[in-house]
Formats: structure tokens, C-alpha cells, sequence
């Protein structure tokens, strides 16, 4: 009873998409189907077939998803208005706070993470003093000072990473001098630090500009790859299953059929070239309260999909960006995701100190069935949500 | 807050049901009636994914969901041609493998007898396969004995496993088929195993 799959014709495709690479088509009859051709021709205008403007209009979303808008770009000169500089500063300030410690706003220096878990393992406390144990408290004076001493030692490096100035050359090196010189540098502590530096790609952050840019939702650039083989010729992308390529590539024309999703991506020019590097996953949502009433606006941003090039600190800001142009009262960073770049971001979500909590949410357009991971993937859009809220009207309630 | 937003939300909720129903998901339609507090409509559109509903358990062999889906909606399943293909087409893997228990769920679940042909195939399988036991419990819900063709079958499957596996064992099998059946192997099943059928007459004795 298994029914044949009838798959697109490719010369249908080069008529409807004249100039796309044959490639990406050649992707299109490999992954999809005759039926999500169907939900495809549905995309009458590049608002959507499933245009949700009114909807987003009546709840005052109106700049939510506006196809091709550039919502941030960053560059690596330093200019603090609009433009951060494309090495993750943050995990970089994280790991000299944490190998050896910091100077507080009075001048004084605080130690590093790495030597208070010595203290812990002793059984002390920083403030028990010498009473407790003579010569326990001076080994820690003595670690003190020797991180210290390794401090300004390094200091003009140091200063330029919490500038924010540093290049990532200097950077790396710095860290590395951290971690192996560190006196602790056998504990479990420095270890984990060292991989976490690691999971920076060396040479690989983008260090040129990147832009912030609303998907231009057309059919031809759009449905995307996730990683695909045509003739031997290994196409990636977004290494995510829902665009061609993956288990699930018949979501790609239903995002862009649904206008209540909206994708932000994060571009950069790699060898003469502009590519995509990473893709924001986000939807439009309302809260639906027990009472069955309706609440605040949610941008649930259901997955962050990629490579690791891209400093999470950038993505981090122009989905806040983004979020706060569109008018949304709050951002839901879904804990769903299931791939590791999603999960490395939601990481430094958490590291940004950002508040878990829980909504019951609605898209705010459906056609009865849509992927998002947040919702049980093939489901209704609409449940119980977790994850990390961003407020962005200080309203508390 | 928003009253024509929220009566547009409210009907995507039928959306939902809607596909929920054409897929079967029951679990999904108890959280969706939970999560929304809204009923679904019934109207021909949902008679339509009930009915593809019916037919989606049956393909992915999920039968258990078909009393939820009639619970849910009120609604029958409409045993038209598709149907009754895929009823009698799960009768006959159930027979296959003596989920007899399985087979008495799809009755009660939809109404429908099986048809005499796949209770032939269920013996065929069964005797074929020495599963004597089922195919007296295949006798016992259905009230239909075996043919003459589906015990010689059966006969044939037994002898032709003797071969392969020790001629014995299988005759002391092809005995207890005769007990069952009161039909002795046939004169062509007699001329192809004739090794086997001399072991079968002095298992007989």
C-alpha cells in the first residue's frame, strides 16, 4: 500500500527560479516532494501564503518579520553604538576571571575561581583568616599573590580583552599562558576552562563584519541546507534538520509558508564570498493564560542553528534587537533545542544571568501542524514553554 | 484583550484538531482540548479526518487509538472499500502470527467480521509454520475451519521445513495438523515428501 513518492521536476524549478544555482534546486528535487511543492506554491507573495500581518498587526508586532531587514551589523573596530566586535569577549573575560581572578571597582584584587576552589578543598573560607589555619591561610596568601603577580604580569593583554580590544591572536595566547602557568594548573578547574576556550574556534571567529539580517523569505536562497551531498559536492549550511537535507526538510516550505516565523540570519564574508553561518529560528507568540485569556507578546526563539563563527555575543544582541523592533514584550529562548550549536548558545544565555521561566504560548498562525521544537516538533504550536525570558518592558508581572 | 484576534486563534485550535484527528495523534488531542479549553467542531470536515484517522491506525498499526478517536469525535468509522481492505489486511498479519487477541480488538473496535479469505491465509501461515495452537485459537474466534487447500499448504510448509530441519520432529507436527483438521496430506503432498510422509505414517501410529 506504500504510495510512490513522486519528486518535483527540476525543469519546473529552473522556469519558476531563474539564476538560482542548479545545485540548490538539484537539493530541492532531492529532498522534497511533490506535496511540499504544493504548500510551496502556496507562498504567493514573500510575506507568506499564510500571510500573518493582521494578526501581528493587532497585537502590535507590525515590524516582525520584514523580509531582507538588516537588523544589526557588527565589525571588529570596537564602535560601541551599533557595532561589537566579532570575538566572543565574554567567554574570553570569563576565563581570565576564572584562571586567575580580577581587580574589583576599589582596586582591590579578587582572586580567581580556580584558586577559591583550593580554599574549598582545604575547608576554608577567604575571610576565616589565619586563626583557622596558619599555614593553610598562608599558602592561600601565597596563590593570592602569585595570581596576582601573573595578572600584571599580562596585564596590557588583559586590560584590551575587558576593553574589549583585544585581537583574538594576542587572546589566545594570553589564555594558554593562563591555563599553563596557572599554579593550579592540575586541577580539574583549569581543565575544564582550557576546553571551554577551546570550544571558541581558534581561528575560525568571524573577525570581519557581520550582519544581522531578516530572511528574505524566497523560496530560490531560503529553504536552505543543512548538510547535503549532490554529486559528491558536500553543501552545508545550517547542519539543522529542518532544511534540505535533514530528517525533517519538508519544514522548510512550511516556514515559509507561516507568516508567524521569521528567521534572522547572521552573514559574513568569507573568501570574497558572502555566506550565512547562522540562522535564528523564531516565531511569533502570544500568551495564552489558564483563564484562556490572552497576555504579552512572546518572540520564542526556538533554536539558534550553525557553526560556531559567529561570536554568540552578536547573535545574542541582535535577537534582543530584533525582538525589541518587532515591539514584543518578551523573548523565550526555548530550552528544546536539540542540536549542540542551540545548546551552546542557550549556555551562554545562561551565563548571561538570564531568567528561567515558563509561558503557556500560542504562534500566532498556524495551519494546524508546524516543527518547532519548542511545541513537540510536528505539533500544534501551542503549549507549555520553558526556557530563558528576557523582559524587555521592565514589566515584571 | 483582542477579541477578533482571539477569535481567530480559537479557530486555529480546529486546525489543529483537524490534523490531529487525520493522524490519530490521541494523545496530542487530549492536550490540545487541555491546553485551549475549546471543543472541537463537528462538521463534515471532521468526519472526513476521523475517517483518514481510522485508516492511519490501521496503516501504522496503532488500533488501540481507534476507541479514543471514536470516543473523542462521536464519530464511526465510515467502512467503506479502503477500509475494509486495510480491516481484512490486519486480520491477516494478526492471524499470521497468532495475535488472535489482536484480532478480537479489531472487531469489537470496528464491527467487521474477518473475511473468509484472510482467515485461509491465517492458516496457511500458521499450519505452515507448525503453530498448530493458533490455528485451533484462529478456529475458535472466527468459527471458520480450515480448507482443503490451506491444510494441503500447510502440509507442504511443514514438510518442506522437515527437510531443512529434521524430518521427525515435523511429521510428530503434520500429525497433530491431521488431528485438527481430519484432512490427511494430499496425494501430490504424498508423491513430493515421501521420506516425510513415512515418518508422518509411523508418527501416526
Amino acid at each position: 500500500m506504500e504510495e510512490k513518492k513522486p519528486k518535483l521536476d527540476l525543469n519546473e524549478l529552473k522556469t519558476r527560479f531563474p539564476g538560482t544555482p542548479e545545485v540548490y534546486l538539484e537539493a530541492i528535487v532531492e529532498n522534497l516532494e511533490e506535496k511540499d511543492w504544493d504548500v510551496l506554491n502556496g507562498v504567493k507573495d514573500k510575506l507568506g501564503f499564510l500571510n500573518a500581518r493582521k494578526r501581528l498587526d493587532l497585537v502590535g508586532l507590525s515590524n516582525y518579520d520584514l523580509p531582507g531587514t538588516i537588523v544589526g551589523k557588527y565589525d571588529s573596530k570596537g564602535n560601541k553604538e551599533e557595532k561589537k566586535n566579532a570575538i566572543d569577549y565574554f567567554v574570553l573575560k570569563s576565563c581570565v576571571k576564572e584562571l586567575i581572578g580580577n581587580y574589583n571597582e576599589k582596586g582591590t584584587f579578587v582572586v580567581g575561581g580556580i584558586a577559591q576552589n583550593y580554599l574549598k578543598a582545604e575547608g576554608l573560607q577567604e575571610e576565616q583568616g589565619p586563626e583557622t589555619n596558619k599555614v593553610k591561610a598562608e599558602n592561600f596568601k601565597k596563590r593570592k599573590a602569585e595570581a596576582k603577580k601573573l595578572y600584571d604580569n599580562y596585564k596590557t593583554t588583559i586590560d584590551s580583552i575587558f576593553n574589549e580590544k583585544a585581537d583574538l591572536k594576542s587572546a589566545k595566547y594570553l589564555i594558554d599562558q593562563l591555563a599553563n602557568e596557572n599554579l593550579e594548573n592540575r586541577d580539574k578547574s583549569a581543565q575544564r576552562i582550557k576546553e571551554a576556550y577551546k570550544a571558541i574556534p581558534s581561528e575560525g571567529i568571524l573577525s570581519g563584519e557581520v550582519v544581522a539580517e531578516v530572511w528574505k523569505r524566497d523560496p530560490s536562497v531560503d529553504m536552505s541546507y543543512s548538510n547535503i551531498d549532490i554529486d559528491g559536492k558536500e553543501l552545508s549550511e545550517f547542519y539543522c534538520c529542518a532544511f534540505l537535507g535533514g530528517c525533517n526538510s519538508n519544514a522548510a516550505p512550511i516556514y515559509l509558508r507561516n507568516g508567524a516565523l521569521s528567521m534572522l540570519d547572521f552573514k559574513a564574508v568569507e573568501d570574497g564570498t558572502e555566506k550565512r553561518f547562522v540562522r535564528a529560528i523564531t516565531g511569533a507568540c502570544i500568551e495564552r493564560k489558564k483563564d484562556n485569556s490572552l497576555g504579552k507578546t512572546y518572540m520564542l526563539v526556538d533554536s539558534v542553528e550553525g557553526s560556531d563563527r559567529i561570536s554568540d555575543e552578536i547573535i545574542f544582541d541582535a535577537i534582543t534587537s530584533y525582538a525589541k523592533s518587532s515591539g514584543f514584550d518578551r523573548i523565550m529562548f526555548s530550552n528544546e533545542a536539540g542540536n549542540n550549536k542551540p545548546n551552546k548558545f542557550l549556555d551562554f544565555v545562561k551565563r548571561k544571568k538570564t531568567k528561567k521561566g515558563k509561558a503557556r504560548l500560542q504562534l500566532l498562525n498556524t495551519e494546524g501542524s508546524d516543527y518547532l521544537e519548542a511545541f513537540n516538533s510536528w505539533s500544534f504550536p501551542a503549549g507549555e514553554t520553558e526556557g530563558y525570558v528576557i523582559d524587555l518592558r521592565g514589566d515584571k508581572k | 484583550m483582542n477579541g477578533p484576534l482571539e477569535a481567530m486563534l480559537n479557530e486555529d485550535f480546529q486546525k489543529g484538531y483537524l490534523k490531529y484527528l487525520e493522524e490519530g495523534k490521541t494523545d496530542e488531542i487530549i492536550e490540545l482540548r487541555e491546553f485551549s479549553g475549546i471543543a472541537p467542531v463537528i462538521d463534515e470536515k471532521t468526519k472526513e479526518a476521523v475517517q483518514k484517522g481510522y485508516i492511519r491506525c490501521l496503516e501504522e498499526n496503532c488500533i488501540d487509538k481507534i476507541p479514543y478517536l471514536k470516543a473523542f469525535s462521536g464519530i464511526e468509522p465510515v467502512i467503506d472499500e479502503k477500509l475494509t481492505y486495510l480491516i481484512q489486511e490486519k486480520y491477516v498479519a494478526s492471524f499470521e502470527m497468532g495475535r488472535i487477541s489482536e484480532a478480537d480488538k479489531l472487531k469489537r473496535f470496528t464491527g467487521v467480521s474477518p473475511s473468509e479469505d484472510a482467515v485461509q491465509r491465517g492458516y496457511v501461515n500458521l499450519l505452515g509454520k507448525g503453530w498448530v495452537e493458533y490455528a485451533a485459537a484462529l478456529k475458535g474466534f472466527s468459527g471458520i475451519a480450515p480448507s482443503d487447500e490451506s491444510v494441503q499448504r500447510g502440509y507442504a510448509g511443514c514438510f518442506e521445513l522437515g527437510l531443512i530441519n529434521g524430518v521427525e520432529a515435523w511429521a510428530n507436527i503434520a500429525v497433530k495438523i491431521k488431528k485438527f483438521s481430519g484432512i490427511s496430506p494430499s496425494k501430490k503432498i504424498v508423491e513430493g515428501y515421501s521420506d516425510a510422509y513415512k515418518k508422518f505414517l509411523g508418527a501416526q501410529k
